[in-house]
C-alpha cells in the first residue's frame, strides 16, 4: 500500500514537473540541437532569450500584464468583499437571485461575447486601454471569488456582528473594523485568484488591444510564435519568459493562496 | 496558528501596498493611453501647423518585418512633417472578429493590409474606399503587374493598392536530390516518383500541410491550378468545384501524403519548412520565405536550396497560387486621403519600395515594373545570394492564379476561404476515408451552401 | 447564520448597496452584451459588423436541425465527462495523498498547483512540443522502448485527438481541483475517523462512509462551476487542434466560434449560443434542485 502511494506520488510529480523541465531545457539548447531528444543538453545557450529580449517588447508586455493583474486584483476585492458580506451575513429579499445571477456569468460561451463586449467597451471608451482588460477580467474573476468568500465569512462568529450592532456601530463600520481584519486570509486568497485569472486571459486581451505598447504577455507570446515559421527555440524561450514571472510571484504568495483556499473554500 | 496569522497581516499589507503603487502607475498608464487614442485624431499640434495623423494596421508579425515596416513609415514621417503615420502590427487571427468590430465601432485604422478574399468580406462593412485615382497615377509612374491588380478590380473600382505578391513554387534540397540521382521534377508523374524515391525510414520525399488551414488551402490550390481546375467559383458565384480535374488533384495530393511525414495533418505554414531545413523532407511547395533561414537552420550552403516552378499534370496548365497583398483605404476624410496618396507615392519610389518588400526577402515580391528592377530590391544581401531562385519566383508570379478570382471576381469567395473548404475537402479523404470523387462532391455541396 | 438588518429603511438598503457594484459590473459586461447576441439570433447577419435582416426563428430552426451542432454536442459531452472523471480522480487521489501534515505535503500542496497558474497558450506550447509528431520527446521515448516503430501523431489523430486534448486540459486544471478537495478534507474532524475506526471500518469503507459524504458541498460546487468551466473551454482546444482533424475535437464552443468567425454566420452562431445557454441553464437548475447537499 505504501509502495503504491509512493509510486503514485512519483508519477504525479513527474507528470507536473517534466513538461516544465523539458521546455526550459529545450529553450536553452542551441538552434541546431533543439530538435534532438537529448534529456540533458550537450551545450547551453541564452541565444534565444537574447534574441527575444532584443527583438520583441517583452518588458513592455510584462509590465502591462502586471498592471492589468494588479488592477483586476484591486477591483475584484473592492466589489467582492461587500457583496460577500451582504450575501453571506445579511438577510434580504433577492439574496438567492443575486447569488444565482453571479453564477450565471459562467453559463455563456465567452467566444460569442467577444464582439458585443468589444462594442460595449468601445462605447465606454475602454478599447485599447488597460482599463478595459481590467474590467473584463474582473467579470470573470469576481463570481468565483464571491463563492470562495463564503467560508471566510462563515468562520467569523455572528456574535461579533450582534455585539457591534448593540454598540450602535453601523453595518459598514462593522464590516470595516471588525470583520475585515478577520477575513484577511480570504482577501489574500481572492486577490491571488484574481491575479492569476487575469494573468492567463487571452481572448479578450487579444480583441480589446490594438497597439503594441499595450499588449499583455500571452498576446506577445502569440505574436512571437509567428505565422510562417516555426522556431521552437523562440517559442520555448517565449513560453518560459511568459511563465517565469507568475511562477516567481507564486513562489512568494502560493502558500497563502493554498492555505487560504483550504481554510475558506468550504464551511 | 498565531505565527500564521502574522503572515497574513504582512501579506495583506503587502498587497495593499502593491495596489497603491498600481493606482499611481495606472493613472500614469492611462495618460499614455489617452495620448495614444488622440493619435487617431487630426488635432496634433506641431508648431502651429495641423498634422494629419493616420493609423496603419498590418498583420506581418515576425519582428524583422515589423521593424522594416516601421522603418519605412518613420522615413515617410520624417520626410513629411505634416503627416504622422502610426504602424501597428495585428494578428491575422483577429482579422475576422476584432477588425470588423473595430471598424464598425469607429476604432478601425485608416489603412489596412489585405489579401483579395479578405477585401471581399471587409467591403461588406461599407467603409472600403475606391483607390482608382491613386492606382492610376501610380500605374503611370511605376506600372503594376496586371495579376497583382486584377483581384482588387471589380464593381467598376479598384478596392486596394497592391503592395507585394506571394507565389508558390517547388522547393527542393539540391544535396538530397543529387545524392539520389534525381532531377528536379517538372511534371506530376516526376514529382510523385521523386517523392517516392526520396522516402525511406524517417526521411520523407516531400512535406505537405494537411490540416484545416489556409496553408493547406494554398498548396492544394497550386495542385488545382496545375491540374487545370483553377476555376472553382465564377464571378456570378456558380460553383464549378466538382469536376474530373479537381478529383485528380485531390487524388494526387493524398497520394503524395504517403511520402510526407505522418503528422502532416497538423502542419500549417511553418512545419513543412522546418522539416525541409532539418533535411527530414527533401521537397516542399511554398512561397519565398524559405530563403532567409535556409543556411542557418539547415547548415547547408545556399546553393543547396533549389526551386523550380510548380510541376504540371498531364493535360494541365503551368501556374501556382499567387497572392497579391494590398492595402485598403478605410477613411473618406479628404486630408487623410491626400496624406495617403503621398504615402503611396513615397512607398512606390523604387529606392524605398525594394527595401519595403525585402522586409521578408523572397516572400514578398515586387508588383511594379520599376520595383522589380530596383537596386534596392536586388542589392539586399539575401536576395543577391539567392538571385537565381528569386528569378524563378518572379517568373512563377506571372503565371499565378487565385481561387475566386480566375473566372470573374466572386463576391462570396471569402465564405469559401474562411472555413477552409478546400482543405476540409482533403480532410474528408484523410480522416473520414472518403474517395477523392466523394470528397470533392462533399466540397462542392459545402461551397454551394456557403455562397448561397 | 445571518444577522437581521436594522429595522429602518436605510438598514434595509444596505445589503442592496453592498451587492450593487458586482451586480452592475456583471450586468454591464455580460448581460448587456448578451442582449446583442439575443437580438442577432433573430437576424441573418453574416460577417461581423454587417447588418442582416430579420428572419424570425429561422436561425433557431436551422440550429436545432443541424447535424453538425448535435455532433458538436456529443464531442462536448465526451469532453465534459472525460475532464470531470479524470480531474476528479486525480484531484481526490492527490488530495488524499497530501491530506496529512508533513513538511513535504505542505510544500507539495503549494507547488502542485503550478500548472494552473500558467497561461493556456503556454500549456499548449508545452504539450505540442512534447507530443510533436516528428520530434516530440514522447514519440522518441515510445520508439526507443520499441512501443512504436513510427512516430505517433496523437494531436492529429482521429481517435486520439480528443482524449489527448482532454488529458492536456486535465493537466492544466486538476491541481486547482485538488486544492479545493483538500480544502474539503481539512474540514473533516479527526473524531469522525476515530469513531469509524472504533466501529471497525476499513480505509475503503471510511472513504465512502465518512470522507465522501463530508465532501458533499465541495463536490457540489465543483460539479456546477467545474462543469460550466470545462464545457465553455475554447482556447485550449483551439490552440491545440483548431477543432480538427475533420471536426474530431469540435466541441460546442469551438463550433460556435467557427460558425461566427470562419463561416461568417453571426446570426446562426448567436442562435446556437442561446440554445446552448438554455441547455446549460437547465443543467444547472436540475443540478441545484437535486444535487444540493442537505445542510446539517
Amino acid at each position: 500500500m505504501k509502495a503504491v502511494r509512493y509510486l503514485f506520488g512519483i508519477l504525479i510529480i513527474f507528470l507536473i514537473v517534466f513538461p516544465f523541465y523539458w521546455v526550459i531545457v529545450s529553450s536553452l539548447k542551441p538552434a541546431d540541437q533543439i530538435l534532438k531528444p537529448d534529456l540533458f543538453p550537450k551545450a547551453l545557450t541564452l541565444q534565444h532569450y537574447r534574441e527575444l529580449l532584443d527583438q520583441t517588447s517583452y518588458l513592455t508586455n510584462l509590465s502591462n500584464s502586471v498592471l492589468v493583474a494588479l488592477g483586476t486584483m484591486l477591483c475584484s476585492v473592492l466589489i467582492v468583499i461587500p457583496a460577500g458580506y451582504a450575501i453571506y451575513r445579511m438577510k434580504f429579499a433577492g439574496r438567492k437571485f443575486v447569488s444565482r445571477l453571479i453564477l450565471a456569468t459562467y453559463i455563456f460561451p465567452g467566444t460569442l461575447l467577444l464582439v458585443p463586449v468589444y462594442q460595449m467597451m468601445s462605447d465606454l471608451h475602454l478599447v485599447n486601454s488597460l482599463w478595459g482588460l481590467i474590467v473584463i477580467n474582473v467579470t470573470f474573476a469576481a463570481p468565483f471569488s464571491v463563492w470562495l468568500m463564503q467560508g471566510f465569512f462563515d468562520s467569523v462568529p455572528v456574535a461579533l456582528d450582534e455585539a457591534a450592532a448593540i454598540d450602535g456601530a453601523g453595518r459598514m463600520r462593522t464590516l470595516l473594523q471588525i470583520i475585515l481584519p478577520l477575513i484577511g486570509p480570504g482577501i489574500a486568497t481572492i486577490s491571488i485568484y484574481s491575479f492569476i485569472t487575469s494573468w492567463t486571459e487571452f481572448a479578450f486581451s487579444s480583441v480589446l488591444i490594438t497597439s503594441e505598447e499595450l499588449r499583455t504577455l500571452p498576446i506577445g507570446l502569440n505574436a512571437i510564435m509567428g505565422q510562417y515559421t516555426v522556431r521552437w527555440g523562440w517559442t520555448t524561450a517565449g513560453a518560459v519568459l511568459t511563465l517565469l514571472p507568475v511562477v516567481v510571484f507564486f513562489a512568494f504568495v502560493g502558500r497563502f493562496f493554498v492555505r487560504g483556499l483550504t481554510a475558506g473554500a468550504v464551511k | 496558528m498565531k505565527k500564521g496569522s502574522k503572515g497574513w497581516v504582512t501579506l495583506v499589507g503587502m498587497l495593499a501596498a502593491m495596489q497603491v503603487v498600481l493606482a499611481a502607475c495606472s493613472s500614469g498608464g492611462n495618460n499614455g493611453t489617452n495620448a495614444a487614442a488622440e493619435n487617431g485624431n487630426t488635432t496634433g499640434v506641431n508648431t502651429g501647423a495641423a498634422v494629419t495623423e493616420l493609423t496603419l494596421w498590418h498583420m506581418e508579425e515576425p519582428p524583422n518585418r515589423v521593424a522594416r515596416f516601421k522603418e519605412i513609415v518613420d522615413g515617410f514621417n520624417a520626410a513629411n512633417p505634416d503627416i504622422k503615420i502610426t504602424a501597428q502590427v495585428q494578428s491575422w487571427g483577429d482579422a475576422y472578429s476584432k477588425f470588423p468590430a473595430a471598424i464598425q465601432a469607429g476604432n478601425g485604422p485608416d489603412l489596412l493590409f489585405t489579401i483579395p478574399d479578405y477585401t471581399t468580406l471587409i467591403k461588406e462593412l461599407g467603409v472600403v474606399q475606391p483607390v482608382d485615382d491613386i492606382i492610376e497615377s501610380l500605374n503611370a509612374a511605376h506600372k503594376f503587374q496586371a495579376s497583382s491588380l486584377a483581384p482588387y478590380q471589380y464593381e467598376d473600382h479598384t478596392w486596394a493598392v497592391p503592395v507585394f505578391g506571394m507565389v508558390q513554387a517547388l522547393w527542393y534540397r539540391g544535396d538530397l536530390l543529387s545524392a539520389a540521382g534525381i532531377q528536379p521534377p517538372t511534371t506530376w508523374d516526376e514529382l510523385k516518383s521523386a517523392a517516392e524515391a526520396l522516402t525511406s525510414g524517417n526521411k520523407y520525399g516531400i512535406a505537405l500541410p494537411a490540416s484545416k488551414s489556409m496553408a493547406t488551402d494554398q498548396v492544394l490550390y497550386s495542385f488545382l491550378v496545375t491540374a487545370g481546375a483553377k476555376n472553382i467559383l465564377s464571378g456570378d458565384n456558380t460553383v464549378t468545384f466538382d469536376n474530373e480535374k479537381t478529383v485528380e488533384a485531390y487524388q494526387m495530393y493524398s497520394d503524395l501524403l504517403k511520402f510526407s511525414p505522418p503528422d502532416s495533418n497538423t502542419y500549417q505554414w511553418g512545419e513543412p519548412q522546418a522539416q525541409f531545413n532539418a533535411g527530414t523532407a527533401a521537397m516542399a511547395i511554398e512561397k519565398g520565405q524559405y530563403l532567409s533561414t535556409f543556411e542557418a537552420e539547415s547548415g547547408r550552403p545556399a546553393s543547396d536550396l533549389g526551386v523550380v516552378p510548380m510541376p504540371v499534370a498531364d493535360g494541365g496548365e503551368a501556374g501556382s497560387i499567387y497572392y497579391s497583398n494590398g492595402i485598403m483605404v478605410l477613411t473618406d476624410d479628404a486630408n487623410k486621403k491626400a496624406a495617403i496618396t503621398k504615402f503611396f507615392e513615397y512607398l512606390f519610389e523604387p529606392e524605398t519600395y525594394g527595401s519595403f518588400v525585402n522586409a521578408e526577402p523572397g516572400l514578398f515580391l515586387p508588383v511594379t515594373e520599376d520595383g522589380g528592377q530596383a537596386d534596392s530590391f536586388w542589392n539586399d544581401p539575401v536576395i543577391s545570394k539567392y538571385k537565381s531562385q528569386v528569378e524563378v519566383l518572379i517568373e512563377a508570379a506571372s503565371k499565378g492564379a487565385l481561387f475566386g478570382f480566375t473566372d470573374g471576381v466572386s463576391s462570396k469567395i471569402g465564405k469559401v476561404a474562411g472555413p477552409n473548404y478546400i482543405a476540409q475537402t482533403l480532410e474528408q479523404m484523410t480522416s473520414k476515408g472518403l474517395s477523392a470523387a466523394d470528397a470533392v462532391k462533399w466540397g462542392q455541396a459545402q461551397i454551394e451552401a456557403a455562397v448561397k | 447564520m445571518e444577522v437581521l438588518g436594522k429595522n429602518n429603511v436605510l438598514g434595509k438598503l444596505v445589503p442592496y448597496l453592498l451587492v450593487a457594484p458586482i451586480v452592475i459590473w456583471i450586468a454591464v459586461t455580460i448581460f448587456f452584451p448578451l442582449f446583442n447576441v439575443i437580438k442577432e439570433s433573430f437576424y441573418n447577419t453574416g460577417f461581423v459588423g454587417t447588418k442582416g435582416s430579420y428572419v424570425g426563428l429561422d436561425n433557431y430552426k436551422e440550429a436545432v436541425t443541424s447535424p453538425a451542432y448535435w455532433e458538436a454536442w456529443t464531442k462536448s459531452l465526451v469532453w465534459v465527462l472525460g475532464n470531470s472523471i479524470a480531474q476528479t480522480l486525480l484531484a481526490f487521489a492527490i488530495a488524499l495523498l497530501l491530506n496529512k501534515p508533513s513538511r513535504f505535503a505542505n510544500w507539495a500542496r503549494t507547488w502542485m498547483i503550478i500548472p494552473w497558474v500558467i497561461p493556456t497558450i503556454v500549456v499548449g506550447i508545452f504539450w505540442q512540443w512534447i507530443f510533436n509528431g516528428s520530434y516530440g520527446i514522447f514519440n522518441h521515448v515510445l520508439m526507443s522502448l520499441n512501443l512504436a516503430d513510427k512516430p505517433v501523431n496523437l494531436i492529429g489523430d482521429n481517435t486520439w485527438s480528443l482524449p489527448v486534448t482532454i488529458f492536456i486540459n486535465t493537466w492544466h486544471w486538476f491541481p486547482f481541483m485538488a486544492v479545493i478537495v483538500l480544502a474539503g478534507l481539512s474540514t473533516i474532524s479527526h473524531e469522525i475517523y476515530e469513531a469509524a475506526d472504533v466501529d471497525g471500518a476499513n480505509k475503503w469503507q471510511q472513504f465512502w462512509k465518512v470522507t465522501f459524504p463530508s465532501l458533499g458541498p465541495i463536490t457540489f460546487a465543483l460539479g456546477v462551476v467545474g462543469t460550466l468551466w470545462s464545457f465553455n473551454i475554447f482556447d485550449t482546444i483551439y490552440i491545440l487542434t483548431g477543432g480538427g482533424p475533420a471536426g474530431a475535437t469540435t466541441t460546442v464552443p469551438v463550433f460556435i466560434y467557427q460558425q461566427a468567425f470562419e463561416s461568417f454566420q453571426i446570426g446562426k452562431a448567436s442562435a446556437t449560443s442561446i440554445i446552448t445557454a438554455f441547455f446549460l441553464i437547465v443543467f444547472v437548475s436540475v443540478f441545484i434542485k437535486y444535487g444540493t447537499p442537505k445542510e446539517d
